[in-house]
C-alpha cells in the first residue's frame, strides 16, 4: 500500500479514537543508592551467569585462560585487541595452545562457507560496554572488531567488564545514554545462559545461544 | 484467519479431554507466582505501569506521526519499510523477495502477526521451506499443531508428546528429558540458522526516533535468526512503536517482569538497520513490514486501548477462564483476555462474539497489566456491540427485558417476586432446588439454587413497619 | 444518622435474611435504617450481558427512587455498590437531569464493610469461635478496593486461608453462570478445593451471587462448611 494512504488511515482513525486518560510517571525512576558491583554480581549469579573478579589486567588474562581451557573447546574467538578492555587476552589463549578464528562473513560468495565455520568456534571473548546491577544484564554494541556471533554462536561466552561500567539498572543506563541506538546496527543486552521453559516449564539451559556466560569484572 | 464459529464444540473438547487444559494451568500458576514476585520485588512497579501506559496510549493517540517517523530513520539507516494494508500484501511481499533473492529455505523466530497473516503458509505455497526456531513452536510445527499461548506456545503438551514428536520427526531415540530434547533441536536448528537465505521475526517494539527494532527472548534463536541469514524480515504490528529509546527503557521495565517474572529477558536485542560497512556480521538487508490488516478500524473507535497491548501474557496467565479452558478453546491466533477483544476486532463480532462472552469481568487482567488496559470496559462494548447486532440467545434477551419491565415498576416487581416465591416451593427439596428448566439448567448442572424465600425482604420490612409479622 | 438501605434484588428474593442481619448491623452501629419501598434492581446483570437499553431502564428507576432521600445509601453487596458508582454515571450520560443524579447517588452510595469500618470506624466485630474463610468478591476487591475491611470485622476470628485461590473468581459472573455453566463450575470446583482445603467451617463473603453459587456447589459435595454472608456473621447469626 501506498505510504501516504496508510498513514492517512491511520490519522483519520485516530481522531476517533477512544483513549482514556493516562497519569504520567517518571521516565527515569530515582534509584536507591547501593553498592552496585556487589549488587551486580548477586543479580548476574542469579540469573545464572558465573561471576569473577579480578585485580588486575594479569588477572584477568589467567582467568580468561582458565576458563577457556575449562570448557574443553578447541576453538576461539575474540572482539579485536582494541576493542576489549584489556590488551593481550587473545594471544594469551593462543599461548595456552587454543586457536583463534576470527568471524568475518562476507557479503559474497564466501558468504556460506564463513558461515558453517562459526559452528567450529566454543568460546568467545568479548568485552562489555555496559552492566545493570539490578539485572544482572551486561550490554555489548556490535562494530568494528565486535561481531555479533562472538557472543552468540560459541558453547561458552566470556565477557571482561571493567567495574566502573556497571550502573544501577537499564534506566540509570538510558538516562545517560539516549543515543545508544544510534551508535551501531546492533546493540544487545544478556542476563544469563541461554534457556527455555518451554517444555512442561522445565528449565533447560543453551537452548540457541551460549549455554555459560563467565563475567570477568575487574 | 477463517472464522471458526464451533467455539462450543472447541469447549467441549476442552472439557472431554483435561490433559492440555490441566498441563497449561500448571504452567500458568508458576508464571503468574513468578511475576508477581517481580512486581512486588521491583520498587518502582506502579510508576512504571503509570509511564508504560502514558507512552502507549499517547503513542497511539499519535501513531502516524509516530510511524512517519520510524519509517524516516528506518530509511536513513539502510532498512526498507513496506506498509502493508492487509495480510495478502504483507505475505506477498515477503514471498515476491524470498523469489527475488532466491531463498529457499527461511528460519523464523517467535511472531503472533506472521500468524495472523498465515505468512508460513503463503511462502511455503511458493516452495520455501520455513522453520520455526522458538523451541515451543518448533515442536509445535514437528507436530502439525497450533499455539496455546503467546509465551509459552506448547503449554499444552507433556515431556512425552514432545518426545514422540522429536523422535518421530528428527529420527532421534525416544527421550523424554527436556535437556536431551533441547539439545537435539539445538543441534538440529543450528544446522538451518547457518544455512537459513533469511530470517523473520516479529517485533516486540519499535522505536520511532531511530527506525529501531527491540526483539526480547531467551533462547538466542531471535538473535540467531538476525544475525546469521543475510536478509532480515521483521513483521510489525502497526501499533507496536514507542517514540524514543528512553520510552523503550520503560517499557522493558515491564515487560519481562509481567510476562515471566524475570528483570529482563536473556536476551534483549535492539536492531537498527543492516550491518554497517564496518561490522563483521549481520544481516545485508533489513526490511520492516508495517501492517494494519484491521487496526486501524480498532484504533478508530471504543477497542483503541486494546492496541496499547505490548504482548507480554500476563492477561492470559492470571485469567481464570483460559486456566480452566486452555488457549484453544478460544480457536484464534490471539487467546485469552486480550485476544477476546483483538479477535473480534480484527475479524468481526459475528464469528468470533463468543469469545467476550467468555469472561466474568473480575477483572484480574486489567489489575496485573502492564499498560493497565481497561480490558473489562472492552469486554463490555463488545457485549452490547453483540446484543446490537442481534447475536444475542434470544432467550436471554427476552427475560432481561421482561426484569427490566418489571423491575421499574414497583408493584409489577412486588407482584412478580410473590409469584417467583409461590412457584419456587415446587420441586424444591429443604430449601434448595435440584433441577432448574430451560436455559437455568445449566446452573442446577453442578449446583443447587437457593429456592427464593416465601418473605422476601420487602415483605419483612413492611411487617415490621407494621409492627410484626 | 439515617441510611438507605438498598438491600439488592438477589437479597429481596433470594436471602432475605441478609437483609434483616444488614438492618440490625447498621441499627447495631447507631444508625436509623430507611428502606425506600419502590427500590428493585440496580441493573447489572443485563448491563453486563451487553443489554444496555434494559439497564439504562433499570438505572433510571433506581436513581428516581434513590435521589429523593438522604444520607449514605448502603448495600450489602460490592458489585452492585460497584455498579452505581462506576457505571451509572456512563449509562444515563447523555441526558443531564439523570447525570446529576447520577453523580448525587453514586457519591453516596457505600458498600456495607466499607460503611462500617472506614465510614462509621465501628467497633463492632464478628463474634464466632469458629474457623472462618474469607471470599471477596471480585467488583468490591478490585474496583472499590474492598479487602481490609472485612478482616477488620473479622479479627478476633480463627481464620482460615483460601491461599492463592483467595482472590481468584468464584465463577458466578451473573448471567455467565448459566450462559457458560461449563466454564462456570470449572472455575468453582477450583474455589471450591480451596475452601474445602482450607479447613474453614464458615465461608463468608459480602456478595449474595456469589455466596450462593459456592453454596449451591458445596451441598453437591455434601460439604459441611456453612455459607454466610458478612452481615449474618456480624448480626451473631450462626
Amino acid at each position: 500500500m501506498e505510504r501516504e494512504v496508510f498513514l492517512a488511515g491511520v490519522r483519520a482513525a485516530q481522531q476517533r479514537a477512544v483513549l482514556p486518560s493516562m497519569k504520567p510517571g517518571p521516565l527515569y525512576p530515582k534509584e536507591r543508592r547501593r553498592k552496585t558491583v556487589d549488587w551486580f554480581v548477586e543479580s548476574a549469579t542469579a540469573v545464572g551467569a558465573v561471576v569473577h573478579r579480578a585485580a588486575s589486567a594479569d588477572e584477568v588474562r589467567e582467568l580468561v585462560r582458565e576458563i577457556a581451557r575449562g570448557t574443553g573447546q578447541a576453538v576461539f574467538t575474540a572482539w579485536a585487541p582494541d576493542q576489549l578492555p584489556v590488551p593481550g587476552v587473545a594471544s594469551y589463549l593462543v599461548l595456552a595452545g587454543l586457536e583463534e578464528a576470527a568471524v568475518s562473513i562476507p557479503a559474497d560468495d564466501g558468504r556460506a562457507a564463513a558461515v558453517r565455520a562459526l559452528d567450529r568456534i566454543g568460546v568467545g571473548v568479548t568485552g562489555a560496554d555496559a552492566a545493570f546491577a539490578r539485572s544482572g544484564a551486561i550490554a555489548l554494541f556490535t562494530g568494528p572488531g565486535r561481531p555479533r556471533m562472538a557472543s552468540l554462536v560459541p558453547e561458552v561466552h566470556v565477557a571482561i567488564l571493567p567495574e566502573d561500567r556497571i550502573v544501577a539498572s537499564l534506566s540509570a543506563w538510558a538516562e545517560i545514554t539516549p543515543s545508544a541506538l544510534d551508535r551501531s546496527s546492533n546493540l544487545v543486552f544478556i542476563a544469563g545462559p541461554s534457556r527455555s521453559g518451554d517444555i512442561e516449564m522445565t528449565l533447560s539451559i543453551g537452548v540457541h545461544g551460549p549455554r555459560a556466560i563467565h563475567i570477568v569484572i575487574v | 484467519m477463517e472464522a471458526r464459529v464451533d467455539f462450543k464444540g472447541r469447549l467441549q473438547r476442552s472439557l472431554d479431554d483435561r490433559g492440555p487444559a490441566s498441563k497449561v494451568e500448571f504452567m500458568v500458576t508458576r508464571v503468574t507466582a513468578n511475576a508477581e514476585a517481580a512486581r512486588q520485588d521491583y520498587p518502582f512497579t506502579d510508576v512504571m505501569r503509570d509511564r508504560s501506559r502514558a507512552i502507549r496510549l499517547h503513542t497511539l493517540a499519535n501513531l502516524d506521526i509516530y510511524l512517519e517517523e520510524f519509517a524516516e530513520a528506518a530509511e536513513a539507516n539502510g532498512t526498507a519499510v513496506f506498509f502493508a494494508g492487509d495480510a495478502d500484501e504483507a505475505n506477498r511481499y515477503v514471498v515476491d523477495l524470498a523469489a527475488r533473492e532466491g531463498v529457499e529455505l527461511v528460519v523464523k523466530g517467535k511472531s503472533m502477526v506472521t500468524e495472523e497473516t498465515e505468512l508460513n503458509a503463503a511462502l511455503q505455497r511458493d516452495g520455501v521451506e520455513v522453520v520455526e526456531t522458538d523451541l515451543g513452536e518448533f515442536i509445535a510445527q514437528l507436530a502439525g499443531d497450533t499455539p496455546s499461548h503467546i509465551i509459552g506456545p506448547i503449554a499444552h503438551l507433556s515431556r512425552q508428546d514432545c518426545g514422540r514428536v522429536m523422535s518421530e520427526k528428527l529420527g532421534i531415540p525416544y527421550t523424554d528429558d527436556p535437556d536431551q530434547l533441547v539439545a537435539a533441536a539445538r543441534e538440529h536448528l543450528r544446522e538451518r540458522f547457518l544455512t537459513a537465505g533469511m530470517g523473520i521475526t516479529g517485533c516486540n517494539l519499535a522505536v520511532a526516533e531511530t527506525g529501531s527494532i527491540a526483539l526480547v527472548e531467551n533462547e538466542g534463536n531471535g538473535r540467531m535468526t538476525t544475525t546469521s541469514p543475510r536478509i532480515l524480515v521483521v513483521f510489525m504490528g502497526m501499533e507496536r512503536i514507542v517514540p524514543t529509546f528512553g520510552d523503550l527503557s520503560v517499557l522493558l521495565n515491564v515487560l519481562a517482569r509481567s510476562g515471566t517474572g524475570q528483570s529482563l529477558s536473556v536476551y534483549t536485542n535492539l536492531l537498527t538497520g543492516p550491518r554497517r560497512p564496518d561490522e563483521h556480521d549481520g544481516p545485508e538487508q533489513v526490511h520492516v513490514v508495517v501492517l494494519d490488516n484491521g487496526r486501524s478500524s480498532m484504533l478508530g473507535g471504543d477497542l483503541a486501548e486494546i492496541l496499547g497491548c505490548i504482548r507480554c501474557g500476563a492477561c492470559l496467565n492470571i485469567c481464570p477462564v483460559y486456566r480452566q479452558v486452555g488457549g484453544h478453546v478460544y480457536g484464534s491466533v490471539y487467546p485469552g483476555p486480550v485476544g477476546s477483544v483483538v479477535t473480534p476486532g480484527l475479524w468481526g463480532l459475528a464469528p468470533w462474539h463468543d469469545l467476550p462472552q467468555a469472561s466474568t469481568l473480575c477483572g484480574a487482567c486489567q489489575e496485573v497489566c502492564p499498560i493497565r488496559i481497561d480490558i473489562p470496559r472492552m469486554l463490555l462494548r463488545l457485549r452490547e456491540r453483540t446484543v446490537d447486532q442481534g447475536l444475542a440467545p434470544a432467550w436471554l434477551g427476552w427475560s432481561l427485558r421482561g426484569f427490566a419491565k418489571a423491575a421499574s415498576s414497583p408493584r409489577r416487581f412486588a407482584s412478580r417476586e410473590r409469584l417467583v416465591a409461590r412457584l419456587g416451593r415446587l420441586g424444591s427439596r429443604d430449601g434448595w432446588i435440584r433441577r432448574l428448566p430451560g436455559p437455568a439448567r445449566g446452573w442446577t448442572a453442578s449446583r443447587d439454587f437457593p429456592v427464593p424465600s416465601r418473605r422476601p425482604f420487602r415483605q419483612r420490612w413492611e411487617e415490621r413497619d407494621h409492627g410484626g409479622a | 444518622m439515617a441510611v438507605q438501605l438498598f438491600v439488592t434484588c438477589l437479597v429481596d428474593a433470594l436471602k432475605p435474611e441478609v437483609g434483616e442481619a444488614t438492618v440490625a448491623v447498621l441499627e447495631a452501629a447507631g444508625c436509623e435504617v430507611e428502606f425506600p419501598a419502590d427500590q428493585s434492581c440496580c441493573g447489572q446483570p443485563a448491563y453486563n450481558a451487553g443489554f444496555r437499553s434494559d439497564a439504562r431502564r433499570m438505572a433510571r428507576h433506581t436513581l428516581d427512587v434513590l435521589d429523593g432521600t438522604d444520607g449514605p445509601i448502603v448495600l450489602p453487596s460490592g458489585s452492585c455498590t460497584d455498579m452505581i458508582i462506576h457505571h451509572y454515571p456512563g449509562l444515563v450520560a447523555d441526558d443531564p437531569e439523570y447525570a446529576a443524579k447520577a453523580e448525587r447517588v453514586a457519591g453516596r452510595a457505600r458498600e456495607l464493610t466499607q460503611f462500617l469500618v472506614d465510614d462509621l470506624d465501628t467497633t463492632l466485630r464478628v463474634d464466632d469461635d469458629r474457623t472462618i474463610a474469607y471470599h471477596p468478591s471480585c467488583h468490591g476487591l478490585r474496583n472499590l478496593g474492598i479487602h481490609a475491611q472485612p478482616a477488620t470485622l473479622l479479627e478476633g476470628c480463627e481464620r482460615a486461608s483460601l491461599g492463592s485461590e483467595e482472590k481468584v473468581c468464584c465463577g458466578f459472573g451473573g448471567v455467565f453462570s448459566v450462559k457458560q455453566p461449563e466454564i462456570s463450575n470449572l472455575m468453582l470446583q477450583q474455589k471450591l478445593d480451596a475452601v474445602e482445603t482450607s479447613g474453614a467451617a464458615v465461608l463468608c463473603g459480602g456478595d449474595v451471587g456469589c455466596l450462593m453459587h459456592i453454596e449451591g456447589g458445596l451441598r453437591r459435595r455434601a460439604s459441611a462448611v456453612e455459607v454466610r454472608h458478612i452481615a449474618e456473621l456480624l448480626a451473631g447469626e450462626r
